[in-house]
């Protein structure tokens, strides 16, 4: 596994934004080591993303064409650039508020379409750069910004949302378990065609300190008592309703 | 590089055809090769005759889900290198007023063709309006330019689409064609060339692409995949990209570049066509298809012995005052007809060095009849 | 103020009887001879039922206003479409109706009927192409557009499995036409016979 990252990081970009605790930076990190695992161009790769915290991932962080565009339209930018310039391995990078709310209908008819891009949600459950408000996958009860006596909605399972509307490769991982998620990241980056996952990523600011995650790591912990991989989950490959099953989506 | 006359690529000689099928055959031949869109009344024949246009041509076409995914696909082709391009009404253009910003702050070429039907809100779709004039050039939050052309005929459908991909492409700019319902499902003989002349956006190559020396320049406008590592954001931006959100110069520098760098061009940009003004104590003050009406009315009143003028407005923004200072330095009056409550009619006032003016709107629906301007003509005379 | 080489053509219908195509294919027609021509068509919110306008104008030199005002030639295809137009008529316009379906008032302007209604229903075995024998019709008592063109408008403007029928209403049309018909002054009321 490469540790140095330097050849991809833009040299006049001295650190990250994110607050201490955030897993966003070590998204942005494991993205880029599996594509020197694959042995990528990166000159070859466009990354798109839309406005958010998950949005700062690729731009400026990344030595490579970056398209930071609106809130909610990343994946309708990236899909004229892809067919203008069918050539480019474009990935989207955008956090779940950016991709499942106002962007969730160009989300789902980019996969119904089919149309060959790698779509990363990063997903920490809230809406973390405009002050911690609830957001479609905030788990019910939750308490946010604007659900102070805490989320009455239940939130979208993503994966059967994005693979009910036809994409090709689905996963959910989380980055409490990077060798499990690069390798989603690299099955999602060469399946042809749509591909989505999910990455579970701690918000200890504006998620945390509401539902009494106090640190960074309390933070990490929720996340590792919520998720379940399939072999945990049993044989039916289910799990309770306020859990979330990490692992590839297939068909059934 | 600059201008070049390329073949248009479709059918030249004597053609029967609308408004739309003009424009979207004009967007051929102009070297556009990206469309994505979303139907609307009265623009959709535009986006059904490029969805078979586009891939006989190596383009690209996609229907998307809404119209916000339409201009946010068209401005990511266009960076990908493509002249891009999107066509709506009314209600459409509401909702592309967020990325058209977006568009304008990042310096991306394209072009939208806005067939005007009455409005606002959904109004009446399949009738014509004209309100959508200040929409164009305000409709989205800041300080900014771009340009417009209104056209009057099927013919000008197929020549302003050609010169608005130029100026798009040449002023990294969005660049709208103004056309009215009236126009976009008019039929009318069309004298279709064989060659055009278009213009192609300058790559120079290591240059910032968001800033230049001049405080009116267009940068180089570069795409994806060419090792230039860009940083394209709609966040306030230096010359090579990066977000410069907390300095007070660099915004400033950027929000006055970009409206230098068109109104430094009018005397490029402007067009416009004056009818009689010499000897004219009234001067008619139209564009698009009134301004047909217009000419059909001056020239009936000028029979009759009145000392009537018209001057049309070809490009609307940036709105070309110049010409109407130069009129009004004489002892004349102006007569604005307009299928709006005064758009123009409030742009001409404000040049019109204190003169009379006289604002003739008409929102029902219908386009402005000759009989109507001649009364008005005939009122004022 | 009329032009002198103008001629103002206005089809008037129903929603459904295929005015929009009369005035294309009409339109289309006179710039294959190389002639100027624009055209509009209005139609009201029903897609059948409400009155619908096809209106060209025809021209040997470039048209300036590309509407309709007052008609030369008015070309009814039902009452109500009749009923609509026939007050925006220049003086010594033109009406032709449908002899079927038109009743046209006893102090109307010039006007010929024909029956061209039934002569696509029982001789085309198709009340659909009424409307390009119409466009024959007006195109032959008026003699402003050459027949070939005519045919190659039609070849143009018709898809292709519908193309042979049409060619055949177009003929059917410039028949009739040509012979012409009985005015009210007199002569059998009858379909033309030529």
């Amino acid at each position: 596994m490469v540790r140095a990252l330097d050849h991809h990081l833009r040299p006049e970009v001295k650190a990250t934004p994110f607050c201490p605790g955030c897993g966003h930076g070590i998204l942005l990190g494991l993205i880029l080591r599996k594509i020197d695992a694959l042995e990528w161009d990166i000159g070859e790769m466009l990354f798109v993303s839309g406005i958010g915290c998950a949005a700062w991932i690729p731009s400026p962080n990344y030595l490579a064409d970056t398209l930071h565009t609106l809130h909610g339209r990343a994946v309708a930018f990236a899909t004229g650039a892809k067919l203008a310039n069918p050539a480019l391995k474009v990935m989207v990078i955008s956090g779940d508020g950016d991709l499942a709310s106002i962007g969730g209908n160009h989300l789902i008819h980019a996969a119904r379409r089919g149309i060959d891009l790698t779509v990363v949600c990063a997903n920490n459950q809230i809406y973390g750069m405009t002050g911690g408000q609830v957001a479609p996958t905030t788990p019910k009860g939750s308490r946010t910004a604007t659900t102070a006596d805490g989320n009455p909605y239940p939130p979208f399972d993503l994966c059967k949302l994005v693979k009910a509307a036809g994409a090709t490769y689905v996963a959910r991982g989380s980055v409490l378990r990077p060798r499990q998620l690069m390798d989603e990241i690299g099955k999602a980056l060469t399946t042809p065609s749509f591909s989505f996952v999910e990455v579970l990523s701690p918000c200890p600011t504006q998620y945390g300190r509401r539902n009494r995650l106090d640190t960074p790591a309390a933070a990490m912990d929720e996340i590792r008592d919520h998720c379940r991989v399939r072999v945990e989950a049993g044989e039916a490959g289910s799990c309770a309703a306020d859990m979330l099953l990490l692992g590839e989506y297939g068909d059934g | 590089m600059p201008y070049s006359t390329i073949p248009t690529g479709v059918p030249a000689g004597q053609r029967y055809m609308s408004g739309n099928e003009a424009a979207a055959e004009a967007a051929i031949a102009a070297g556009c090769r990206f469309y994505a869109g979303y139907p609307i009344t009265p623009s959709s024949e535009i986006m059904d005759n490029l969805s078979r246009l586009l891939p006989a041509h190596d383009g690209a076409f996609i229907q998307m889900e809404d119209e916000i995914g339409s201009i946010s696909a068209v401005a990511g082709a266009s960076w990908s290198g493509a002249k891009a391009m999107t066509a709506t009404s009314g209600p459409g253009l509401s909702l592309m007023q967020e990325c058209l910003g977006y568009a304008v702050f990042t310096e991306t070429p394209l072009v939208v063709i806005d067939v005007q039907r009455a409005g606002p809100s959904t109004g009446q779709a399949t009738k014509v309006g004209g309100g959508d004039v200040m929409t164009v050039k305000y409709g989205s939050h800041g300080d900014y330019q771009v340009v417009a052309f209104a056209p009057w005929s099927v013919a000008e459908m197929f020549s302003l689409t050609v010169e608005a991909f130029n100026a798009a492409e040449k002023l990294r700019v969005p660049a709208f064609v103004l056309a009215e319902e009236a126009t976009g499902h008019l039929f009318e003989r069309v004298d279709t060339p064989s060659e055009v002349r278009v213009y192609d956006r300058d790559y120079r190559p290591g240059e910032p692409p968001f800033d230049t020396p001049e405080l009116d320049g267009v940068p180089s406008m570069p795409r994806f995949g060419q090792g230039e590592n860009l940083l394209v954001t709609g966040s306030t931006h230096n010359g090579l990209g990066f977000r410069k959100v907390e300095d007070p110069e660099v915004h400033d520098r950027l929000v006055r570049r970009l409206n230098r760098k068109v109104l430094a061009r009018k005397d490029e940009l402007c067009r416009y066509e004056t009818h009689f003004v010499d000897d004219a104590k009234l001067v008619v003050v139209a564009y698009g298809f009134t301004a047909r009406s217009a000419l059909r009315a001056v020239k009936l009143a000028r029979a009759a012995g009145s000392p009537v003028g018209m001057l049309r407005f070809v490009t609307l923004w940036p709105f070309c005052r110049e010409i109407v200072e130069e009129i009004a330095a004489r002892d004349v009056q102006f007569l604005v007809p307009e299928m709006n409550l005064g758009q123009v009619a409030d742009l001409v006032q404000a040049a019109s060095l204190g003169r009379r003016v006289e604002a003739l709107g008409q929102v029902n629906g219908k386009t402005i009849a000759p009989a109507s301007i001649l009364q008005a003509i005939e009122g004022i005379l | 103020m009329a032009d002198p080489m103008t001629h103002d053509v206005r089809f008037a219908g129903l929603g459904g009887q295929g005015v929009v195509l009369a005035g294309l294919v009409l339109g289309h027609a006179a710039v294959l001879d190389g002639l100027y021509a624009s055209g509009a068509s209005s139609y009201g919110a029903q897609a059948r039922g409400s009155v619908a306008l096809a209106e060209v104008r025809l021209s040997d030199e470039p048209i300036d206003y590309p509407h309709v005002e007052d008609a030369d030639l008015l070309v009814a295809l039902s009452q109500e479409g009749y009923e609509a137009c026939r007050d925006r008529l220049r003086e010594g316009g033109l009406v032709l109706y449908d002899l079927g379906l038109v009743k046209t008032a006893d102090d109307g302007p010039r006007q010929q009927g024909y029956d061209v209604a039934a002569v696509a229903r029982d001789e085309l075995d198709s009340a659909q192409v009424a409307n390009v024998v119409w466009v024959g019709v007006a195109a032959a008592a008026t003699g402003w557009i050459g027949d070939d063109a005519l045919r190659e408008a039609v070849r143009l403007r018709v898809p292709e499995r519908f193309l042979e029928l049409n060619l055949r209403a177009l003929e059917k049309g410039l028949e009739l036409g040509r012979c012409g018909v009985k005015t009210k002054d007199g002569g059998d009321a009858s379909a033309t016979r030529c």
